[in-house]
This record gives structure tokens, sequence and C-alpha cells, in this order.
């Protein structure tokens, strides 16, 4: 069976990687690992959710009114009758996958909504949908991009133009914060993503520390599909993220201002530069202390699990894991850091400009 | 240890494994010249290049009686330029906010501190994530604030706001995540836990209780820094119309709020989609269909994550708007008639 081959020889090599991602003291033992993609990624069968019930001491799949028997055994999931399941529907049976998360999921989306209109109805449902807006682009529109050949992270500074293009007229509407907003928010995303390059470049990472990038790797050299560069799609992962910080800065500055400018007409443009500098100054202060608690939440897992492997100080300093870690956080710093003197200054310059006209 | 190559020769017959002789420049052995081998792949991303004269990181362990047993290649050299860069953030950080970096720096330098040789170690210990995270929260926000803003009615505000919200959505966390039936173990990095667990020497940790402390650890700063922005609002408009009253303060902060919130969405789930884009990738490659893809673990796990961390930042900016009303309009209100 080739395909099964395949799998086999992919979670020896995902094995490996996963132990020493840098080099190898000595050829490893072969340590089973799978990525979950790999175990039941087909698109040939049937996915359905639906709930277990127990019919005469045996399990029963019921979904969309019907009624399947089902093969029980799954490692990852403890049937009991009421679950809400994930089965894939094979000749009439029910093989049980994984839990069923969507519903918990949805709610979430929907309390979450109703959160932001409560809080601002108007601009929040603007954002709202700005945001469904940007996942689309991101994982429809800029994903099947990179699939058909595109440059991903080229493609990615496009991408994040657009969206916070987007993001900031919708957010801020026709008045005068948008265009201020959207250079600063410009500037600092071309910023971001140079720091980026230049960082990695430098320090000669590519990401390859990270499980998803190795998947990547293999996969698209062995089935001959874009992204051929696993790791320049690791660099337009740290682009796209670093956008939400820089569009977030980009989009206090100018709002404040305009708020403070309208509540006083005959400010002077420096005064206003001054504000606006003065803003930005607590937005970076606490800003760059709460990216770096963001990374960290985010890659707690890795960093307790790599830990185990760090010896001392200058292991960690030359460790890639920790270098890849770095280049988000330092990229996302200095773009935002760089966003508040250009929104400052867009915004005192468009903002004085307009007054004096009328 | 850096080591710096002195020559190396191919030593199997297709080239798979390079016979290599380093200077060792740092540590125990600095000055002694080592021999390692460096492993070479099929696949060249995986392999560290090296021709004479550039650095590598080697590991050298030591025999009982201190003489060199085996040296390593544990990849390319990076600490000097890591610290060039981190010099270069910090002059960027002076030229822009001034001599207020110089308190940022402190802060940033004291969270670091702690996370490393605090944090990181009682989790290792087993110690309960959730009180470990939340006692981490209280000691670094506090620092944090004290050192960025000052013991002042601004701090004082977002200290206020920052707090209540955190707890607030923790709850809600602890109930999705249950419903969602996030174990935690499908998170990257948790296997290489669970294998340090088994060859022993380490505690057993509880991956559910790690992922909330992550999801509430994520979130912290961000809570602090919206909080920080809208007090900081209310604070400047306060400066420039000092006869507005405190629900008019009130609104506006909280309309400022809702516009940070409006993009801070966009920020925090960017910060996930741009982690999770191999991913994503990934699935597109192998072609799983949508439903099965969005109940994985992995998967909705990042989903709950990042919304997870939203709330945090819905609840913050009405009470922190609020506080910094009360604070700075209230009382002077309550005077006047």
């Amino acid at each position: 069976m080739p395909f099964e081959m395949r799998k086999i020889l992919l979670c020896v090599l995902l094995g490996a990687c996963a132990v020493f991602a840098d080099s190898w003291s000595e050829k490893p033992d072969i340590d089973f690992y799978a990525h979950p993609f790999v175990e039941d990624a087909d698109d040939l069968h049937e996915y359905r959710t639906g709930r277990v019930t127990s019919e005469n001491e045996e399990f029963v799949f019921s979904s969309r009114g019907k009624k399947y028997p089902m093969d029980s055994y799954n490692f990852r999931v403890q049937l009991f009758a009421g679950e809400r399941v994930l089965c894939v529907i094979e000749d009439g049976r029910a093989g049980v996958l994984d839990y069923d998360r969507t519903r918990p999921l949805a709610l979430l989306i929907f309390l979450f909504a109703l959160g932001v209109i409560a809080l601002k109805a108007v601009s929040g449902a603007r954002a709202l949908a700005a945001l469904f807006f940007a996942l689309l682009a991101v994982f429809a529109v800029y994903v099947t991009a990179v699939l058909k050949g595109a440059p991903p992270a080229a493609s990615a500074l496009l991408l994040c133009f657009i969206i916070s293009l987007v993001t900031l007229y919708a957010v801020c509407g026709k008045g005068r914060k948008a265009p201020s907003a959207l250079a600063g928010a410009v500037f600092g995303i071309f910023s971001a993503a140079l720091t980026a390059y230049i960082f990695l470049a430098a320090l000669k990472t590519r990401g390859f520390s990270d499980e998803n990038i190795q998947l990547l790797n293999y996969l698209s050299r062995t089935l001959q599909i874009a992204p051929r560069d696993a790791g320049s799609v690791f660099l337009a992962g740290i682009i796209i993220a670093a956008t939400g910080v820089i569009m977030d800065v980009a989009i206090t500055i100018s709002s404040s201002l305009s708020s403070i400018q309208s509540a006083n007409p005959a400010i002077s443009r420096a005064k206003l530069f001054r504000r606006g500098m003065n803003i930005g100054g607590d937005v970076i202060a606490s800003m760059s202390g709460s990216l770096l608690f963001a990374y960290a939440g985010g890659a707690l897992f890795l960093i307790l699990s790599r830990s185990f492997f760090t010896y001392s100080a200058s292991f960690l300093l030359n460790a890639e894991w920790f270098a890849a870690l770095i280049a988000g956080i330092f990229a996302g710093t200095c773009g935002m850091i760089l966003t508040v003197p250009a929104t400052a200054a867009a915004s005192a310059f468009l903002l004085t400009r307009k007054r004096g006209r009328p | 240890m850096t080591g710096r190559l002195i020559k190396s020769s191919p030593s199997s017959a297709n080239h798979q494994i390079e016979e290599t002789e380093f200077l060792v420049l740092s540590g125990r052995s600095g000055g002694a010249v080592v021999h390692a081998r460096n492993y070479l792949w099929d696949d060249p991303a995986y392999n560290t290049v090296l021709r004479p004269g550039d650095k590598a990181t080697l590991k050298i362990d030591y025999g009982i009686s201190g003489e060199i047993e085996r040296v390593a290649i544990k990849g390319y050299s990076r600490g000097r330029r890591l610290i060039f860069f981190l010099a270069a953030f910090i002059l960027l950080l002076f030229a822009v906010i001034g001599r207020r970096a110089a308190s940022v720096l402190a802060a940033m330098t004291f969270n670091i501190f702690i996370f490393i040789s605090a944090f990181v170690p009682v989790l290792k210990s087993g110690f309960n994530p959730v009180a470990a995270v939340f006692l981490f929260s209280v000691i670094s926000a506090g620092v944090t604030l004290i050192l960025i803003t000052g013991l002042s009615k601004k701090s004082a505000a977002a200290a206020a706001g920052t707090a209540g919200s955190i707890i607030l959505a923790s709850l809600l966390a602890f109930v999705f995540l249950k419903a969602a039936h996030i174990s935690g173990f499908y998170s990257e990095g948790a296997r290489r836990i669970t294998a340090m667990t088994r060859a022993g020497g380490i505690a057993e940790m509880d991956f559910f209780l790690l992922t909330s402390a992550a999801i509430m650890l994520a979130a912290l700063g961000m809570a602090v820094d919206v909080s920080v922005g809208v007090a900081s609002f209310v604070q400047e408009l306060h400066d420039e119309r000092s006869d507005m009253s405190a629900i008019q303060l009130c609104r506006r902060g909280i309309s400022v709020g809702g516009d940070m919130l409006a993009t801070m969405i966009n920020s925090l789930i960017f910060v996930f989609a741009g982690a999770s884009l191999p991913l994503v990738l990934n699935a597109r490659i192998s072609r799983v269909p949508f439903l099965r893809f969005i109940n994985y673990e992995v998967v909705s796990g990042i989903a709950l994550h990042s919304l997870l961390a939203s709330f945090i930042l819905i609840f913050t900016i009405p009470s922190t708007a609020a506080a910094a009303a009360y604070l700075f309009a209230g009382r002077e209100k309550r005077r006047r008639p």
C-alpha cells in the first residue's frame, strides 16, 4: 500500500524532526510520531457530526434523522451516550473520529459578536464584517493563491495592505481618521516585513523548528505542490501576525487625535503631533510588554517543552526555535513602534490642513 | 559553546556525513580543537551548512574524569547577532518614545526575568498552572503598571479595569474548554513534555489547566494595554477639556475603547491567524474536508484560544472607562453642585 508507506515514512521523518530541529548529534532512533492531519486526512469519505445514543447496549450514531451502527474505537474519544461526535460514514457504518466541537465554537462566536455589537453597535458590526472579510481573504483567497504558486511572503505583504485598507475604512468610516491611520499602518506593515526578513536572514532561521512548517516542507516536496519554500510561508505568517497590532496602534492614535482635535479645534499642528507621540508612547509602553505576553501565551507549551533541552543561556540564544519565536515578537514590536510617528505625523498634517479650508 | 570550523571532509561514500574539526572559542574547553560529525540529510532544509571559518554551536559532553567524550553540532551560531538586534531595538525604542524607554525596558527585563527564572521552573515542578499564572500576572502587571504609568489615578483605573475582566473571562474559558473537550494534548510541544514525563525526572502536568493558563497569559498583556489606552485617553481629554462631566468622559472613553476594540479583535485574531497559516496550508494540501478540519483539537483549540482572549478585552473596556471617568471627574462633579 503506497499511501500507507507514505504515512509511515512521514511519521518517521517527523519523529526525527520533532526531537532535534537544528542538527543531529547522531542518527536519531525511530520515534513514532504523527501529526493529526496525517492520520485521517482524506476527502473521499462523508463526514458527519451527530449524537451517540445507546440501544441494546450498543452505541448508535444518529445524524440528521438517520441512524448508523458504530465502530466505537478511537483513542481520542471516550464514548458516552449523549455525546456529540464526528464520524466518517463508510458502508452504512459510522467510524468515530473525534468530538464534535462545532457547537461550543459556534456559541462562543455568537456571544463574541453579541458582546462586540453591545459595546459599539454600528462600528462594532462594521468591525465584525471587516474581520470576516479579512479571515476570508487570508484563508480562502490568499491560501488558494499560494497553493497555485503565488510567492508567499510578497503576496502576504500585498494582502495585508488590502486588509488594512478595508478594515481601517470600515472601522473609521469616511472621516479624516482613516487616511492617516492607513498611512501609518502601511508604513508599519512594510517595516515589520523588512525587519522580519533581515532578522531571519541574519540568524539563518527559516522556521523549521515549527512542526507545521516541517510538515509543510515535507508535503510540498513529496506531492510536488506549491509553496515549495516553507521558510517564506513562515515569514508570511509573521507579517500577517504583525498586521493586527500595527492596525491597532494606527487606529488608536488617529482616533484619539481626531477626538482631541474636535474637542479643541484651535489646537496647533505641532501640539497635535506631540499629543499623538504622547499617546503613542503610552501605547508602545504597555503594548511592547503585552505583545511579549501574547506570543509567550501562544507558545507556552512550546517554551515549556523546549526548556527541557535547554542546558544554558548560550543554548537558548543559539537555538533555532528561540530565534523563530523572537522573530515574530521583534518584527511585530518594531513595526508597531515605527507606526507611531508615521501615524502621528499623518494625522497632525491631515487634521490641521482640512480645518483651514472651509 | 561556540566553535569555529577549521576543516571538514566528507567521510562516507554518499556524502551524508562530514567529518569536521572545530576550534572551541568559549566555555570550559576554550582553545581546544575538537572533532565532530555533521550529519547531512536528503532535505537540505534541516542541514547545518558550514564552510571553514564559519561558527557553529557545539554541545560538548564530558566524561567522569573531565575528558571530552562527545561533541555534537547543534546548529548555527546566533547569539551574537541576536544581541545586535536587541541593541538595535533598544535604540529604536529610545528614538521614538524618549526617556520613557528606560522604564519600558526595565519592565520588559523584569517580566522576562521572572518568566524564565520563576514561572517556567514553577510550572515544571508540577504546581497548578492556573494558580501560577495568576500569581505571575499579579506580580508582573503590578510592576509593569507602576514602572510605566507610575503610581497615578491612570494606573489605578487600568488595574481595576483589568482585574475584573481577567476573572470573568477565565471562568468563561473554563466552561467552554470543557464543553469543547480541549485536553491540551495536541498543542505543539505537549507530546514532548509527555515524553519527558514518561522518561521520568519531571512532574506530571495537567494539560487542560496549562491550556487555560496559556489563554490567561496571552490575554493578560493585551488587557493591561487596552485599559492603559482607555485610561490614557480619558486623562488627555480631561486635560484638554476639564469642564467635561464624568458621564461624558466615560461615554467618550467607551467610544474610543470601542474603536480600539474594533481593531483589537483583528489584532488578536491576526496573531493567531498568522501562527496557524502553515496549519491551514497543510490541511488544504492534504485535502482535509472543512467539517473534519474544524473539529480537530488543534484547530478548534486555536479558535477558542483567540476568542476567549478577545473576551477579556471586551470586558475590560467599559470597566476601565467607568473607573477612569470616576477617578478623574467623578469626585469633582459631586462637589460642584
